[in-house]
């Protein structure tokens, strides 16, 4: 009987046990999936949560905020000092009196201050304020107005910067995935039907059938090692992918993705001559665009200079007034006899004198300015190279794109036709290796041609990161073909 | 004026004849893909494709067109021999692609061309995760447009069996050639796929 209980009760552990397991599986917090539709889901998700777009966000508040202070400069400057506090009356000895002959000669009895009466204590305070209005500065205000506005276009080029930078990475990693997901179902279409073709090598060798070669069980162990090979490069591809979309969406490791089959296709885009490309580099590409910014503001900056050799204008004014519940204020804050009220206001001119140092910070801001105009140039040109190899690389990609289609088109009529001479053919000449030499061709042409459109995909990313402007959309006529 | 009438005359013949053999394979296709939607076997989609398939194909043209010069040497009898166990052939090659439960999505890819009384009907055939591009090449024949050559994936079937047909002809004549025919129709079905 006890054994049976102590056995019960086991089993009752056993039970009990794996019912605590299976509720704390079903309690565990599972990772919501993050499901990805589409590449413009993928490209606003990325656009909201991104880092680096939260960074050139804050960047910009910045620099708004600094042009909102600029703009603040032209109105008056108030400065207000409140004090108040308690404080004693002074203390008098009624019995103690002292006689003062003044200049008239009469005389005059006061009692003899003995000091602070601390036994009663009374209310003081004291307001002041002072004002000033910038009249005339020779421009040192609008100036700083100004560079302040360049700011914000430099916070602007620089969001625009990020959201390109953002939209490549995303973009690559998205067609990185469409090529792995095709990859994929090519290697699985080549690896039946090489099992297929080895099933029945197999069979024929079982046989003893006379149309048996050892080469073509030689020649299928090679193919086998090829179609490996592109299993090897894609389970690359797919993991850097998965990881570069993962990155820019700001996923966490643990959170699954769901990408749908995306199917990849070439953008639509034909790629135009390079001057347009060059228009469109000019015009909108956000380092350009920021180093212009940049030249400006370094132009103003000598404006604001040679300001400083002329003095600023400006009204100035202030106010006091001053109560208590006492007359004897002798305290820390007061040596007032009397309870105070006064103001005034009064033109001012303010000049540093400064003119050696003057001079020399005017000198430094003209050549800052040179050095960022040069730089401006040197930056255009090196951009200029960038764009002609990619400009170059893009048009190659499309020829080469072309090029592999046909290449693939006719891979797969060679593969039909084999695959027709040999199972529905009269022809005795149609040999097995021939459908086999023609499968792999086709597998090698179709994963050629896959990339191919990945490589141009690429190419036409990052022409559109180069010009700072997506090229399938704002596309450029069409009239020459590289060298 | 008389040119302007002329010019309408001929584009709009020109569309006419266009639209026949498209309608043709239009049709033919609709059939072919509610066979294969609703019957539950693939012995049944094979058969009733099979009769389709012989109600728009000219099996007489496309014997001529494949022998083409050898054509001219055969004699009647000979003629309607080859005939036949050619389109046994055919019938063998083209329908064993159908199967049941294998929906078909078919598109027609490009214009229609015409050229006398020849035409290209180009059509992509979808069916699972196999595409391909299937162009129909029709004749007149009488007043309806029959099939006498299809290209799979730019293989012609009509040049494929040409290459074979003539270098067995040339050399072992055509008792040969029939009778290689005749094993290839009694051997199995499929071989690699």
């Amino acid at each position: 009987m006890r054994r049976s209980e102590r056995r019960g009760g086991a089993r009752f552990d056993r039970v009990g046990l794996s019912r605590l397991i299976a509720v704390l599986v079903a309690c565990a917090p599972i990772a919501a999936a993050e499901e990805i539709p589409s590449l413009e889901v993928a490209l606003q998700k990325a656009l909201a949560r991104s880092p680096l777009m939260r960074a050139a966000g804050a960047s910009l508040e910045a620099f708004e905020a600094q042009y909102r202070e600029a703009w603040w400069s032209w109105w008056p400057r108030m400065d207000l000092k409140v004090l108040a506090t308690v404080i004693p009356p002074q203390a008098e000895d009624a019995d103690n009196t002292q006689v003062v002959i003044d200049s008239t000669g009469a005389n005059t009895e006061y009692r003899v201050v003995t000091g602070p009466d601390i036994t009663d204590w009374n209310f003081w305070m004291k307001v002041d304020l002072t004002g000033y209005v910038p009249l005339y500065t020779f421009g040192k205000l609008s100036t700083l107005k100004e560079m302040a506005e360049r700011g914000v276009d430099v916070g602007h080029e620089a969001r625009r910067l990020a959201e390109s930078e953002l939209r490549f990475q995303v973009s690559r990693a998205w067609f990185g995935l469409a090529l792995a997901q095709e990859l994929d179902l090519l290697i699985e279409d080549g690896e039946d039907k090489l099992k297929k073709a080895r099933e029945r090598l197999e069979k024929l060798e079982e046989e003893d059938d006379p149309e048996f070669d050892q080469a073509d069980l030689f020649r299928l162990r090679m193919y086998e090692a090829q179609v490996r090979k592109i299993v090897l490069t894609n389970r690359h591809l797919k993991g850097v992918s998965q990881t570069g979309l993962r990155v820019a969406l700001g996923l966490p490791e643990a959170e699954p993705l769901i990408v749908p089959a995306i199917g990849l296709t070439a953008l639509p885009v034909t790629v135009g001559p390079i001057d347009c490309y060059v228009d469109k580099l000019a015009r909108h590409r956000p380092e350009l665009r920021m180093k212009r910014h940049e030249a400006r503001v370094k132009g103003i900056e000598v404006d604001r200079k040679w300001a400083d050799f002329w003095p600023d204008f400006f009204l100035a004014g202030s106010f006091t007034y001053a109560y208590s519940t006492v007359e004897q204020q002798d305290t820390a804050f007061s040596s007032t006899v009397f309870n105070a009220l006064g103001g005034g206001a009064a033109l001012g001119m303010k000049l540093d004198l400064d003119y050696p140092g003057k001079v020399a910070r005017y000198q430094r801001a003209q050549a800052d300015h040179e050095r960022v105009k040069a730089e401006l140039e040197v930056a255009l040109g090196l951009i200029r190279v960038e764009l002609d190899d990619v400009w170059r690389t893009a048009t190659g990609q499309a020829e080469l794109l072309g090029v592999q289609e046909r290449a693939m088109k006719a891979a797969r009529s060679m593969l039909v036709l084999r695959t027709q001479e040999y199972e529905n053919g009269v022809d005795d000449s149609a040999r097995f290796k021939d459908v086999l030499d023609a499968a792999v061709g086709y597998l090698s042409q179709k994963s050629e041609w896959l990339s191919a459109t990945y490589a141009f995909n690429g190419a036409v990313l990052r022409l559109s990161r180069l010009v700072g402007e997506d090229v399938v959309t704002a596309r450029c006529p069409l009239t020459t073909t590289p060298d | 004026m008389r040119f302007l009438l002329t010019s309408l005359f001929v584009v709009a013949s020109g569309l006419a004849s266009a639209a026949e053999p498209k309608a043709v394979v239009e049709g033919k296709v609709a059939e072919i893909k509610a066979i294969v939607a609703t019957d539950k076997t693939d012995e049944g989609v094979r058969s009733k494709v099979t009769a389709v398939f012989e109600s728009f194909t000219d099996f007489e043209e496309f014997s001529r067109q494949t022998l083409k010069t050898a054509w001219d040497k055969l004699t009647p009898p000979q003629k309607a021999l080859f005939v036949d166990k050619y389109r046994q052939l055919l019938h063998k090659s083209y329908i064993k692609h159908f199967k049941a439960n294998r929906p078909l999505e078919v598109v027609f890819r490009t214009e229609v061309e015409v050229v006398g009384d020849k035409a290209l009907v180009p059509t992509s055939v979808t069916s699972g995760d196999t595409k391909a591009d299937v162009d129909y090449k029709l004749t007149k024949s009488g007043e309806t447009w029959k099939v006498y050559d299809l290209e799979i994936d730019a293989v012609s079937l009509m040049r494929s069996y040409r290459k074979q047909f003539t270098k067995i002809y040339e050399t072992d004549g055509f008792d040969a050639l029939i009778k290689k025919i005749e094993e290839r129709i009694a051997k199995g079905d499929t071989k690699i796929n």
